[in-house]
């Protein structure tokens, strides 16, 4: 079963696109920073975009080479109308790639060369009541962006229902976290469960997180050597199935498309005012667990060292992107006080898998 | 030509200015290390002597130590291909004192920085690698559309350009920067000081935009760019000073002088060309070759431009105000729809035949900015490098691709 859920966060897109073509709306969102709630509570599949591979020689062109193919990627598959089934697009400002996309795609839907509708949910990240305002006022914005993309309104009724919704989800995914610590389900089908829970209709990604794990039995983690992973938020999966290639496990992760999307909690109760409701909404993310492009360098390594305590690594291993600025900076500091043995790979060599096998063998003799 | 009398009292005043600031640094005396794009005016106000970060980081550049300072950087442990102009002046602490410039940055008392990009805050939060260093961020949020013209509503109905909410969250921090300083250095931030900063910046950015004005209608061009530069950058450095409006004031009286006397930088002048984003104004041999060789004068750079258009804000209320004037001042230079739409009104208000577009790895933007202008009929040469890594550039590559364009703009 845990192939049919790879199969099925391979086959996201075009779920989601059968989704649109049976009449429920489908949004469209980059980063980890919008809240699915308010997307699911208008009546919306809620498709966080998880870059595909594709030619990036006309991205190139119009976004600069030196971007973050996470973005450049997303611009692509808008361009070559993939996304067409969608009925808008939420962008965060999880990372500058992700400003930069906005920017473009605003720009490109203002020549008319999209006609695809287009928001940032500009989220910033300093804990100050100043930034929390802010970011209450783009929730306000991005509520009622959603209600006109659906053409429903959000009511108590519907918000009910999609946080009972994202809640059963969210509680499959803390089970496999859980199998997950007991070492009877690996990285890359955790990585799978993440990209199901943010990409598929509760339901389906409901059973698939449950029918992955009554197959799980002890002993199934793929290596005997647990790694935590930092860095940039992989695009598809090749990282993680090099890395347990190679014999060991990621056993836990701080990138956005991993176990910091359990860090972001929904609100207790959605019997509130609009403004408490998106206040606890916002402060849920500031609060969560920090990404590195919006964090110090020393919340990060601290989070990574809880990280790697709570998942019991042995090693810490960096895979950085080309154009991924920031977790270079954070290396310092994490690998400082990790408490294990660190290894960053950086550029190319982050996206060779035979160069990411020679290091996961260099942290095993180091540890 | 000589140089302006304007560019020379300048380059004086800043070099004198280091000096005491040094010496007062050495005295016990603190200081502040402010990102550009970060509000400088309150500073100002409380008396706290500062240092621009990207003005260092040209200093740094302009004596060959950024190379060396990179190297600094990277022996730390920090990544030296990322962020380089705004890291320089952090490697520049590492230099040997023999070899650093202007004597060496002394250790700043604390740095503040708007959080852009992904790793400019981590730039800043480096510097607390030293605990006595405090370190003030503000948010940066994103550009939003304008209800028409930026450079005309900016001065007064900043809300249309930036968004209220924008300029009240920059308030709001405005008044944490005050109590931050405030709290570290037992001072009283008066906000009459603060008034009277923002009425002597407005009066100096008027004297700017006579400037820009008389260059931009003038036939031929009076004054190169490469003088004007400092002439206008030191006194921004300085701004919401009396020295800041006074060195505004005498640019305009002596381009004004030019102007008026027929002055002209190249003997023939064939060809105008703006010069779009960060500058390679270092190698002045390069661009006198042009005006020597082709006619091509350079009559445009953002410095003046961004100084005439970009910070001018009348109000009531200095706090915000001052927010509306910074929160968007980098997507001014960058930002679709925003900057795009400026630069070609600037070319057409220069009367550029042609425009060079050094296109950095750090702006977002840049080809809609090249689009707009090539829309407009006006040929555009990109250039991509980055100007604070001088192991990124080749200055033979640029030189020719531009002689190349320049050639082409003639036939």
């Amino acid at each position: 079963m845990t192939a049919q859920l790879a199969g099925a966060v391979r086959d996201a897109r075009s779920r989601a696109a059968a989704v649109a073509a049976s009449g429920r709306p489908v949004i469209g969102i980059v980063g980890r920073d919008v809240p699915a709630l308010l997307v699911a509570a208008a009546g919306a599949l809620a498709f966080r975009l998880a870059p595909e591979p594709a030619a990036t020689e006309e991205t190139d062109a119009i976004m600069g080479r030196a971007v973050d193919r996470a973005a450049s990627l997303v611009l692509a598959a808008v361009l070559a109308g993939s996304l067409d089934f969608l009925s808008g697009l939420l962008i965060s400002r999880d990372t500058e790639a992700s400003v930069r996309l906005f920017y473009t795609l605003q720009e490109l839907r203002r020549r008319g060369r999209i006609a695809m509708p287009v928001q940032l949910v500009d989220q910033v990240h300093q804990d100050r009541e100043s930034t929390v305002q802010f970011n209450i006022a783009q929730l306000e914005h991005m509520w009622t962006t959603v209600e006109q993309w659906t053409l429903r309104p959000i009511t108590a009724d519907s918000l009910h229902g999609a946080h009972a919704e994202l809640t059963a989800v969210r509680t499959e995914l803390e089970r496999a976290r859980a199998h997950r610590r007991a070492a009877r389900f690996g990285g890359t089908s955790a990585l799978h469960g993440y990209r199901a829970a943010a990409t598929l209709p509760a339901a389906e990604a409901i059973d698939l997180l449950r029918a992955a794990m009554a197959e799980a039995t002890d002993a199934a983690a793929p290596g005997d050597f647990p790694v935590f992973l930092t860095g940039s938020a992989p695009l598809g999966d090749e990282v993680y199935r090099a890395i347990e290639g190679a014999g060991a496990t990621v056993v836990g992760e701080d990138h956005d498309w991993g176990d910091p999307i359990l860090s972001d909690r929904l609100p207790s109760g959605v019997d509130r005012d609009r403004s408490a409701l998106l206040r606890e909404l916002v402060l849920s993310r500031l609060r969560g667990a920090p990404a590195s492009a919006s964090a110090t360098m020393a919340a990060r390594a601290e989070a990574s060292r809880e990280g790697i305590r709570v998942a019991g690594a042995r090693g810490l291993l960096s895979i950085v992107r080309p154009h991924d600025e920031a977790p270079a900076w954070d290396w310092r500091l994490q690998s400082a006080r990790a408490g294990v043995p660190g290894l960053m790979l950086r550029g190319d060599a982050a996206e060779d898998p035979e160069r990411i096998a020679a290091a996961v063998e260099s942290l095993r003799v180091a540890s | 030509m000589t140089r302006l009398a304007s560019t020379t009292a300048a380059l004086t005043h800043q070099r004198e200015w280091f000096d005491e600031l040094r010496d007062s640094v050495a005295a016990g005396g603190m200081f502040a290390l402010v990102n550009a794009d970060a509000p400088q005016e309150i500073l100002r106000a409380m008396d706290i002597p500062y240092v621009v970060n990207q003005w260092w980081a040209s200093i740094v550049t302009a004596k060959q130590a950024a190379t060396e300072s990179l190297e600094v950087v990277a022996k730390s442990g920090y990544p030296d291909d990322s962020r380089q102009y705004d890291v320089l002046a952090l490697g520049s602490r590492g230099l040997d004192p023999e070899r650093a410039p202007w004597g060496g940055l002394p250790k700043p008392d604390f740095v503040i920085a708007e959080l852009s990009g992904d790793a400019t805050g981590k730039v800043f939060e480096a510097w607390t690698d030293d605990p006595s260093i405090g370190y003030f961020a503000y948010e940066r949020t994103a550009a939003v559309t304008p209800d028409g013209d930026w450079w005309e509503l900016a001065p007064r109905q900043w809300d249309r350009v930036f968004g209220a909410e924008r300029i009240a969250l920059m308030a709001a921090e405005n008044r944490l920067l005050i109590e931050f300083l405030e709290q570290r250095t037992g001072r009283t931030f008066e906000l009459s000081r603060l008034e009277r900063v923002m009425q002597l910046i407005n009066e100096q950015e008027e004297y700017n935009r006579q400037t820009r004005d008389l260059i931009a209608s003038a036939r031929p061009t009076p004054v190169r760019v490469s003088d004007t530069i400092p002439a206008v950058m030191i006194p921004q450095w300085h701004r919401g000073s009396e020295w800041g409006r006074d060195a505004a004031l005498a640019l305009r009286d002596e381009v004004a002088a030019m102007v008026a006397a027929g002055s002209a930088v190249a003997a023939e002048e064939r060809s105008r060309l703006m010069w779009v984003g960060r500058g390679l104004w270092s190698d002045t041999a390069m661009y006198r070759r042009f005006e020597e060789e082709f006619g091509a004068v350079f009559v445009w750079s953002m410095y003046l431009a961004i100084a005439a258009d970009g910070y001018i804000r009348y109000g009531s209320d200095a706090i915000e105000t001052l927010a509306a004037r910074f929160v968007g001042i980098t997507d001014l230079l960058y930002a679709p729809p925003l900057a795009p739409e400026w630069y070609v009104k600037e070319a057409k208000g220069h009367g550029v035949d042609g425009v060079v577009h050094l296109v950095a790895d750090d702006v977002p933007g840049a080809a809609f900015i090249t689009l707009a202008l090539e829309e407009a009929g006006i040929p555009v040469l990109e250039i991509r490098a980055s100007n604070a890594d001088p192991r990124t550039l080749d200055l033979t590559g640029v030189e020719r691709a531009m002689a190349d364009f320049i050639t082409g703009l003639d036939r």
